[in-house]
């Protein structure tokens, strides 16, 4: 059996924040989103399609999301995604977990300073 | 969720363009994987209709050809059903299960309201309806039914008919508020219809059944009891069915209907003298008087009269559980109060006691129509103490026998008896709506399940 990458896993945990943090100052539909977190990365990764869509589901459902059919200025109709209040206090929870989280794996991994 | 207005419906742009065979393929297999309400997976299913189109164009701006470039799309997105199953999941939260219970709850009982007052139209409506037909058109044959079935008669009057007719209003009620509550929990629930639909009309039926059986004391006659148990079955019946009627008729109809029916109404009230005035009073019809006096002296003789009136004039009383709870003796004002002549006439009396008979129709004039102890009985039902305090009697209990399903047994005339100055036992009270009100007509209250099981 082929073990999912780190990469892999930790995009799955991480795909709520890096939805939260694209959709900060802007409003993006699904597509866009993919590609906003591609570019942000460098290219170095981006969500998962599949789970991409039930995550902003989820958000939606949560009420961290909110979504509208409109208009695209280069397109058919989207559906757009645009943070919510209640979606602005979530990230920035789960920025600092994040950044906790980012902290102790950093030093856990760099091994033992001395005092 | 906002859902999409027509304006924004994304399967009307015209910008367009048609997806490759596969990807239809991946959307209709994704839409039946949807375990959610139809107009969610609307949505879902043009948002992936987006999407495909951005990732195909994407990907074939990279070189693919179409075929390759529709197959890798797909590939990025996964399997179907599994996408499918976390959609679903992601709707299903345990906030828009809560949301939805309670909005449909909210939209039941507005529903419920406004069922109500339109069952009670319904109601109105055909009872006039039926009061113009059968007085207009049918009138003899149903004379004719009426003297050959008594006990229809009796079925059809005093206050377990007005039980009856509140719960064929409460029918309707139920049956609208079943839909809203279904409707407004689908949609903001996010779960399927046919998932809502069976839980609402569980859990309605079981508790409207509770409710009916053992909660609603009313007025109860066989008539009565089967009416209130289809309140239950109209929720049940308003939850799982889809269908909706649609009344569409034309302003002109509906006027004409309403002026026939006007018309055909006032003929009604013209050739019914009892519709046409005030109701004649007993005691103008002399015969019909003294005949259902006779009827009351079997019960025993009446005392003399004070001042042209029983000494009680007011009571009433409901039997319920096989007890008899009978509060008579509400003293108006006037000669009747606790120091007049009725009271002091009263105090000259021992041993009194309510007596219950059973009663039956009695045609006092042609539409009017009396209540006299059942002559097939010499003896009352039941008897029970009065409690006199000199101000007013207190209730009174003594248990009862019940034949469920008798129409007859489902009515007493209760009297109040007293031994006079001279040891003879009299009537003290004229069960006569003229002679002060009250007439001390009773029948079973209580709730179903003590109407099945009173007696037994």
């Amino acid at each position: 059996m082929r073990r999912p990458s780190i990469r892999t896993q930790l995009l799955k945990g991480t795909t709520p924040l890096l939805v939260l943090t694209v959709l900060r100052d802007t409003e993006l539909y699904g597509y866009e989103i993919a590609q906003r977190i591609r570019e942000r990365s460098g290219g170095a990764f981006a969500p998962s399609e599949g789970s991409l869509y039930p995550a902003l589901h989820a958000l939606e459902a949560e009420g961290a999301l909110q979504a509208d059919w409109r208009e695209s200025d280069r397109g058919p109709k989207r559906r757009y995604y645009r943070l919510t209040d209640k979606g602005g206090d979530l990230l920035a929870e789960h920025e600092a977990e994040w950044a906790s989280f980012a902290r102790g794996v950093a030093r856990t991994v760099a091994g033992p300073t001395d005092a | 969720m906002r859902e999409p207005d027509a304006s924004c419906d994304p399967s009307s742009s015209p910008d367009e363009t048609p997806l490759p065979a596969e990807v239809d393929t991946y959307l209709g297999r994704l839409g039946a994987g949807l375990d959610l309400p139809a107009h969610v997976r609307v949505e879902i299913a043009a948002e992936m209709a987006d999407h495909f189109r951005d990732s195909i164009a994407a990907i074939e701006s990279e070189g693919l050809e179409a075929d390759r470039a529709a197959r890798e799309a797909i590939a990025r997105l996964g399997s179907p059903t599994e996408l499918a199953g976390e959609l679903t999941r992601a709707h299903r939260t345990a906030g828009r299960l809560l949301a939805g219970a309670a909005g449909g709850v909210f939209h039941a009982t507005l529903g419920a309201v406004g069922g109500l007052l339109l069952g009670i139209a319904i109601v109105a409506v055909a009872l006039c309806g039926s009061a113009v037909v059968t007085g207009t058109l049918l009138r003899p044959p149903t004379e004719f039914v009426y003297a050959s079935l008594p006990a229809l008669r009796a079925a059809m009057a005093g206050l377990p008919m007005l039980t009856a007719l509140l719960a064929w209003a409460a029918c309707v009620a139920a049956f609208i508020a079943a839909r809203r509550g279904v409707a407004v929990s689908t949609r903001i629930s996010r779960r399927t219809p046919a998932t809502v639909r069976r839980l609402w009309a569980i859990t309605g039926f079981a508790t409207l059944l509770v409710v009916a059986v053992f909660l609603v004391p009313a007025p109860q006659n066989l008539l009565s009891v089967l009416s209130l148990l289809a309140v239950p079955f109209a929720f049940a019946s308003g939850a799982l069915t889809s269908f909706t009627p649609r009344i569409s008729l034309p302003r002109g109809k509906v006027v004409a209907a309403g002026c026939i029916l006007a018309i055909l109404s006032v003929s009604f009230a013209r050739n019914v003298p009892a519709w046409s005035g005030p109701p004649p009073d007993i005691a103008d019809t002399p015969q019909a008087h003294a005949a259902q006096l006779r009827e009351f002296d079997r019960v025993a003789p009446a005392w003399a009269y004070v001042g042209g009136r029983p000494v009680l004039a007011e009571g009433g009383g409901q039997w319920g559980s096989g007890v008899i709870q009978q509060a008579v003796g509400t003293w108006d004002s006037g000669p009747w109060s606790t120091d007049g002549p009725g009271a002091r006439a009263l105090a000259q009396f021992k041993d009194i006691r309510f007596e219950a008979w059973r009663a039956v129709r009695f045609d006092a004039s042609p539409d009017i129509a009396e209540w006299i102890p059942d002559p097939a009985y010499s003896a009352p039902y039941a008897t029970a103490p009065a409690d006199f305090n000199t101000v007013q009697f207190g209730p009174a209990h003594a248990e009862v026998e019940f034949d469920v399903g008798s129409v007859r047994t489902t009515e007493w005339i209760v009297f109040v008896t007293g031994t006079g100055p001279d040891g003879r036992r009299y009537r003290l009270n004229e069960p006569e709506y003229n002679l002060g009100g009250g007439a001390l007509i009773s029948s079973f209250t209580g709730t179903i399940w003590q109407w099945l099981t009173a007696g037994t």
